[in-house]
This record gives structure tokens, C-alpha cells and sequence, in this order.
């Protein structure tokens, strides 16, 4: 209403979608892109080693019962944020050092020790739970795979990891139970 | 009257997105391989295996030859060791004193070369036998680089072994 004029006239209010709809759509691309970085579990800190798109061949479809393990450089194993055994990893990584120290805000203060057979253990441990809980999925599933653990499991190890350490972990993904391996490279372009 | 430049600002930063995250080189492959055998194997063959056991005890596939490769602070050298004898492919020295460039190059060269030899070995097997089994295993030290290891297998791959397995390095203690 107007306070002044003495005749009616009506206001028009529309209100202004257009920064509402900024932020709906950036919003909606930011999910895009996470969600598949966190399905796909590509991280930054593990750069893949090449190899001639003769033997690496294009990744299609990989299907829903996979498991990723990535490997930085160290060959600590890096763990998925949304994997039931993050939280007992601090900075979310299974890389064997001993009295390892944290702040309150959960940054490292002390390095600590590095344990090879520790480390060895702790991947154990986690990929039989892993495995655990791929054969509980298993057990509720119809048909003659009931109960057959068919995950595969997909390796990303960084090109400066040392044989050791990919082998070890390969290891004792074969004694825990898992049966399909795949390992992951950059395909290299053709020169 | 709608407001048409907010979306357009908005496409384009969704176009600038698009651009900077259309990476073609870093395209990702895998490669298909057969996992280290854990323990000793108890069945002769593989239709022995009992498929309800673990699978340490499990028949590691046999393959015919085995490219041993070595890697010890600036030397590296590869051998193919079959039945009857080792042969060696090449050997890289000083590669400290060399720069990136000339490593890759000389990498290169020797994964070429175990490429060719392998594929000349495949191609005499399968004259006798066109459907001879195409395994081959890999046995590194286990300081070497993944990188190299891969590219090792890259080679294997290359010349038509599409099976590789890894052998359990040999300084590595039980």
C-alpha cells in the first residue's frame, strides 16, 4: 500500500529466481563430480603408472561388486572416507607407523616409526574384513553363486611404489580369499 | 522478462568446468592378471582343486618361462629364464648419471627389446602348437618400481602373453 496516493495500485513482487537457480545448478554439478570421484575413488595422491593401450585396455563397465585399493608412493593403503574401517585410521591411511601422534585437530605431530610387518598386519586385518563383509552381501544373494565371493578387486598403486609393496598387498588379498584382480594404469598416448 | 545474462554466466561456467576437466592422457586402463600363489599346491591339477577350500591352497598356473627382472640402486637388468637356461635381454648401468629423458629412453629401448624376444618365443611355440598356453611370469627384486614392473608387463603383454602372473620376490625373506 501507498501511503501517499490515493488511488489503489496494485505492486508487482516477483522474486528473483535467477540467483536461486546459480546455486541449484552449481550445487547439482558439484554432487555430479563428487559422487563419482568418491564411487571411482580416484585420488590425487596416486599418480598410475603408463602403459601402451596394447595391455591396458579401456575401463567399461566394472559392475557394482568391486573393491578399490589405492597405494600412494610408500605403499601405505589409502582408505575410502566412506569405509566402515576409516575411522580407525586417524588420517585415513594404513601406513604402519608406530606411535604415530595427533593433535586435537587431528593433524600428525609425530611421525613415528616405520613398522613393515605392522603395516602388514593392519592391511590384513582390514582386507579380511573387507572380505567379511563381501561374503555376508554373498550369502544373501539367490542362485549357485550364493555364498561365492565374486568381488573384484581393482589396484591402484602409485608408479613410485616399489614391488614390495604391491606384492605384499596382492598377496594377502589372494589369502584372505579374494579371487579377481585387475590392476589400474594410464594408457599412454600414442606418440 | 527474464534476465538472460546470470545464465549465461552460469554456462559458461559450466563450459569452463567441462573444459578444464576433459583430460584425454589420463585416460585409465587396467590390466587383467593372475594373483601370487600364498602356499604350497596340493592338487596336481587344476580340475583337482577343491573349489570349497581357501585359495592358498590353490595350483599357481604354470607358466613355461619366467622374465626376471632386477633393479639395484642405478642398474637394471632383465633376463628370460626358461627351462633350460637364462638368457639376458640387457642390462642398464648408471642410470644416476643419466637425465629423465635418456632414463625413459633407454627403458624404452630394453622393454622394446623383451617385447621382440618374447614375440619371436611365441611365435616358435605356437608353429608346434597353436593353442600352447600363453603364460608368462614376472619375478623382480623388491625394491623395483612399479612403474618398471608395469612396463615390464606392458612388454609381455605386447608380444602376446596375455596371462601374467607374479612371482614372489626372491630377497624377500619367508
Amino acid at each position: 500500500m501507498h501511503a501517499g496516493g490515493g488511488a489503489h495500485i496494485p505492486e508487482l513482487v516477483e522474486p528473483n529466481l535467477v540467483p536461486l537457480l546459480d546455486l541449484v545448478l552449481q550445487m547439482v554439478m558439484f554432487f555430479m563430480a563428487t559422487t563419482t570421484f568418491v564411487k571411482e575413488e580416484r585420488t590425487a595422491l596416486v599418480k598410475l603408472p603408463t602403459a601402451s593401450a596394447q595391455s591396458a585396455k579401456p575401463v567399461d563397465a566394472v559392475g557394482s561388486d568391486i573393491m578399490y585399493l589405492n597405494i600412494n608412493d610408500r605403499g601405505d593403503l589409502l582408505l575410502n572416507p566412506l569405509d566402515s574401517g576409516f575411522g580407525l585410521y586417524r588420517d585415513g591411511k594404513i601406513d604402519g607407523m608406530k606411535n604415530k601422534t595427533f593433535d586435537d585437530a587431528g593433524r600428525v605431530v609425530s611421525q613415528g616409526t616405520f613398522d613393515r610387518a605392522e603395516r602388514n598386519r593392519q592391511i590384513e586385518v582390514h582386507l579380511k574384513r573387507a572380505f567379511q563383509d563381501f561374503q555376508r552381501d554373498a550369502e544373501h544373494r539367490q542362485g549357485d553363486d550364493k555364498g561365492v565371493v565374486r568381488t573384484l578387486v581393482i589396484l591402484r598403486a602409485h608408479q613410485d611404489a616399489s614391488y614390495r609393496d604391491v606384492y605384499e598387498v596382492l598377496r594377502l588379498c589372494r589369502q584372505v580369499g579374494f579371487k579377481k584382480m585387475q590392476l589400474r594404469a594410464t594408457i599412454e598416448q600414442a606418440k | 522478462m527474464i534476465p538472460i545474462v546470470p545464465m549465461l554466466d552460469l554456462s559458461f561456467q559450466i563450459l569452463f568446468f567441462f573444459v578444464i576437466t576433459f583430460d584425454m592422457g589420463q585416460q585409465e586402463g587396467y590390466m587383467a592378471m593372475n594373483l601370487p600363489a600364498t602356499g604350497e599346491a596340493k592338487a596336481k591339477d587344476q580340475s583337482q582343486v577343491d573349489q570349497s577350500k581357501l585359495s592358498d591352497t590353490e595350483l599357481d598356473i604354470p607358466s613355461d618361462f619366467v622374465v626376471v627382472a632386477r633393479s639395484y640402486d642405478a642398474n637394471f637388468t632383465l633376463t628370460v629364464r626358461d627351462a633350460e637356461k637364462p638368457t639376458e635381454i640387457g642390462a642398464l648401468k648408471d642410470l644416476d648419471k643419466m637425465t629423465p629423458g635418456e632414463q625413459q629412453k633407454a627403458f624404452d629401448e630394453l622393454f622394446n627389446k623383451l617385447a621382440d624376444t618374447l614375440k619371436a618365443k611365441v611365435e616358435e611355440k605356437k608353429k608346434d602348437n597353436p593353442n600352447a598356453a600363453n603364460n608368462v611370469k614376472i619375478e623382480a627384486n623388491s625394491g623395483m618400481k612399479y612403474s618398471h614392473l608395469v612396463s615390464v608387463m606392458d612388454a609381455c603383454v605386447r608380444s602376446g602373453y596375455s596371462q601374467v602372473g607374479f612371482a614372489p620376490p626372491p630377497d624377500l625373506g619367508p
